[in-house]
């Protein structure tokens, strides 16, 4: 990518100003005094490229007043009653395009970015089309094809994947996110690697951004990755679908099913799933159940046939001994459903300790954290010492009692997850037995409604002779109907099985191919790369003269791409001693020397990567930096001839500073004069 | 003779009893619920207090709407001033005898923490407060306790 141009147009009262400068391939440096309007230059030349996010707002807020409500000129104060600003591109097939965005204007909206295929900017006279409307900052303006970052990825070839995101699932890496890493702005971009990424919820976005820029394969692993997690979620949801729709089907007829697992597993056998049914509070398998309850039928077909049997007190003896059955049943009834009131209400209080203990983990976590971040700022608390007089302090807020030492807080963390684990496991067990017992009484209450009808009938028959008939009739429906329900319960839980067993070959196949990922997902190739980043940084960290850490000991960790003493991401505070000054601008050297790090990583050949080979430093010479370092900054960046760099700085508003840090350098200057802003012929296009 | 040997086990610490979770979390109502950042230590009481329970949230919620606290009392924990107390030594916040003011250092922790999504849920409803719980508010009821 090569930015060819930028004009700025203002038309204040009738008349034309603006601003306009072209940028060459190098590098180009944007010499001004503190006021001339050196960050509001590079502020809208981001602006007309839609990445104003970077600076902190969407929108034209993002920029100061000059180009947008009024500036200074001959002493006066003039209103701004329209202004736009223009960018050229080219991309890297030589195609040229400018951007048109404007700034204040009451027909069109700052969301609005016109695309002009020509050099608008440096060939004002040359022929344009009519200019494609593209749209900032809709949601989608990065997926559909009337949206301004969809025309500029496709523009500049840039091919950016799909990335984790911090709320799960897949979300983009967009334009603007990389973009932080390319367009330094002064105000913050210079307090961290990569300071400015506006949020996307992506989770790590950072390290993503290194990732892209310097054409690592992990993308690809990593969505493949997800799909085949995808894949394995989808799998588990569907057997508990399918489980429970099993289950709510074998509740109707009282039966349960034991040897199925709640989730899917490939160990699974179906021959191991088994249903039963409680008869006469006894489990029976479902198989046995139907033949007996067929060969009662025929029994009592049999005797029916002999003929009617009138004994009277048989009869009278056969009532006795049913309704003994019915009431053993109903104490049955009673027993289990007061055991199930009483795991329900265990139930809940397990349920209550574990939100607690959650919550406790959550909340030891967040704590674990800030003893990171806390000792970063040098915090005495944060590393277990008083901070008046460093003696070590306990790690609790509560007075010291003898005896008791507190736990600390990995270990209590630990024993936290140990808790959770065996609440699961209580829960899961309550609630494996509440769902059997819900059967069982389920099939206890139908069984009663039978008994209850059989003696009623009994009683109301016991006078006629042939009592024992129309009961003998009735048993025989009942039973029927028995049968076909276990029947029918028989054939769910064979359907069942033939899904299951379609859902466990796919899992094997999801679970063979996820242990194929390799554990950190980065290519041998990807490896290189990153040692030949660790090279650069440390070459360039050298040449900018970082004094606050041994150089050599300065890795690029695997895990973040970011420079790290240990494991630790090497931030501005390292040493107790440093004086914050010193230590602030030499954490500027450490950005420096990574930001280059990664152009020169993604421009080694064999090993390119997808950097657009533009960096962008406003003021890069924070914290009084010393002029030797900036000397080699310069130096360095005109010695990279593919990238264009853009470095605007005010040079301690001194000439011969300014011809001390760029001597022997070559580049393009852009000298701007005391109020860049003023007259300047332009067709007034906005 | 037989010996009885004892091993002293390290007892578990509530988490809102950690030096650190206490003062940043206090350190967050300074930032997003305090006008100039700046607070009472009774007002803190009120605050720390809120924060341990969703119930009391509501209330809070419903104080600010009407701009009157309707409940007479909250606990007041010790571990708030020695929180403040570690706090104070370590620059995080400046202390006078009665309140409190957010530092820049405390600040830019602060901001580290919220960086890092902790505090998702506190920070949430503290930034619905805003500012809405005002000394006065607070004074109007510690005044009955007298």
């Amino acid at each position: 990518m090569l930015i060819r141009g930028i004009e700025i147009r203002i038309i204040s009262d009738g008349e034309s100003f603006g601003f306009r400068t072209p940028f060459k391939p190098g590098l180009n440096i944007i010499k001004g005094r503190n006021s001339s309007g050196k960050s509001t230059l590079v502020n809208t030349l981001m602006y007309g490229l839609g990445f104003e996010e970077l600076v902190g707002v969407k929108g034209e807020r993002a920029l100061t007043s000059a180009v947008r409500d009024s500036f200074q000129f001959d002493g006066k104060t003039r209103v701004i009653s329209q202004s736009a600003v223009l960018v050229e591109v080219e991309n890297d097939s030589g195609k040229v395009v400018t951007f048109r965005r404007p700034i204040r204007n009451e027909s069109k909206q700052t969301r609005l970015i016109e695309a002009f295929d020509g050099a608008l900017v440096t060939k004002p006279d040359d022929a344009v089309g009519e200019p494609t409307p593209l749209f900032l900052h809709d949601p989608g303006a990065a997926q559909y094809e009337r949206g301004f970052l969809r025309y500029l990825e496709t523009f500049l070839d840039m091919q950016l994947p799909r990335v984790q995101s911090s709320v799960g699932g897949l979300t983009r890496l967009y334009p603007q996110v990389v973009a932080a890493a390319l367009f330094i702005e002064q105000k913050r971009g210079w307090t961290d690697y990569i300071a400015n990424i506006p949020f996307y919820q992506i989770l790590g976005a950072p390290t993503r951004v290194v990732q892209y820029l310097l054409g690592l394969d992990n993308f690809k692993l990593e969505a493949e990755r997800a799909l085949n997690e995808q894949l394995i979620n989808q799998l588990q949801a569907r057997w508990t679908d399918n489980l429970s729709e099993l289950q709510a089907a074998l509740r109707m007829v009282g039966v349960t099913a034991q040897g199925i697992p709640k989730t899917l597993h490939r160990s699974f056998e179906p021959s191991h799933a088994t249903l039963w049914v409680r008869i006469e509070s006894e489990n029976v398998a479902v198989s046995q159940a139907v033949s007996s309850k067929t060969e009662q039928w025929h029994a009592i077909e049999r005797r029916r046939k002999i003929g009617p049997a009138s004994a009277t007190p048989d009869v009278i003896d056969l009532l006795n001994e049913q309704t003994a059955k019915l009431d053993m049943l109903m104490a049955r009834y009673e027993t289990l459903s007061s055991e199930g009131r009483l795991r329900q209400n265990t139930l809940v209080e397990f349920r209550q300790l574990l939100q607690q203990a959650e919550s406790d983990l959550r909340k030891n976590k967040t704590t674990r954290k800030l003893h990171d971040l806390g000792a970063s700022l040098q915090l005495q608390s944060a590393e277990g010492k008083c901070p008046t007089c460093g003696a070590n302090i306990e790690n609790t807020l509560l007075p010291h009692t003898d005896g008791v030492t507190p736990m600390d807080l990995q270990h209590n963390i630990d024993y936290l997850e140990a808790q959770l684990r065996m609440l699961k496991g209580q829960i899961a067990g309550l609630e494996n037995m509440g769902e059997q017992s819900a059967g069982h009484i389920a099939a206890l209450e139908s069984e009663i409604a039978q008994q209850r009808a059989y003696v009623v009938n009994l009683r109301k028959n016991i006078s006629q002779s042939d009592a024992t008939l129309e009961a003998d009739v009735r048993k025989q429906i009942n039973l029927e109907q028995d049968i076909r329900s276990l029947q029918s319960a028989e054939s769910r839980l064979s359907t069942f099985l033939e899904r299951a067993e379609g859902l466990i070959d796919k899992l094997v196949g999801a679970e063979e191919e996820q242990k194929k990922f390799p554990s950190d997902l980065y290519s041998k190739r990807d490896r290189v790369k990153i040692s030949v980043l660790e090279k650069n940084f440390r070459a360039n960290a050298s040449a900018f003269n970082y004094t606050s850490a041994d150089i050599p000991e300065v890795q690029i960790n695997a895990g973040t791409l970011l420079p790290a003493l240990g494991d630790i991401t090497l931030r501005e505070v390292l040493k107790r001693n440093v004086k914050s000054e010193s230590s602030a601008s030499d954490f500027v050297r450490l950005i420096w020397a990574f930001l280059l790090a990664v152009y020169q990583t993604s421009s080694t050949r064999d090993y390119a990567g997808n950097h657009p080979s533009v960096l962008m430093f406003d003021e890069p010479g924070q914290h009084s930096m010393s002029e030797t370092s900036q000397k080699a900054l310069v130096n360095l960046m005109s010695g990279l001839k593919q990238l264009q760099s853009i470095l605007a700085a005010s040079f301690d508003e001194s000439v011969a500073v300014f011809d001390r840090v760029t001597e022997g350098s070559h580049f393009h200057l852009i000298e701007l004069p005391e109020k860049f802003i003023g007259p300047m012929r332009h067709d007034g296009a906005m | 003779m037989a010996f009885l040997e004892f091993n002293v086990r390290p007892s578990s610490v509530l988490p809102d009893h950690r030096p650190l979770f206490k003062i940043t979390q206090l350190l967050l109502v300074l930032l997003l619920a305090s006008r100039g950042r700046k607070s009472s230590l009774v007002r803190l009481q009120l605050f720390n207090w809120v924060l341990k329970d969703d119930a009391r949230r509501e209330k809070l919620i419903r104080a600010a709407k009407s701009q009157e606290i309707d409940f007479p009392a909250w606990g007041l924990d010790p571990t708030v001033q020695t929180a403040m107390t570690l706090a104070a030594a370590d620059g995080l916040i400046d202390a006078t005898a009665k309140t409190v003011v957010l530092t820049d250092k405390g600040s830019s922790f602060c901001q580290r923490a919220l960086d890092e999504q902790l505090y998702d849920d506190d920070a949430a409803f503290l930034r619905g407060l805003k500012t809405s719980i005002t000394e006065k508010m607070v004074d109007s009821i510690v005044e009955k306790w007298v």
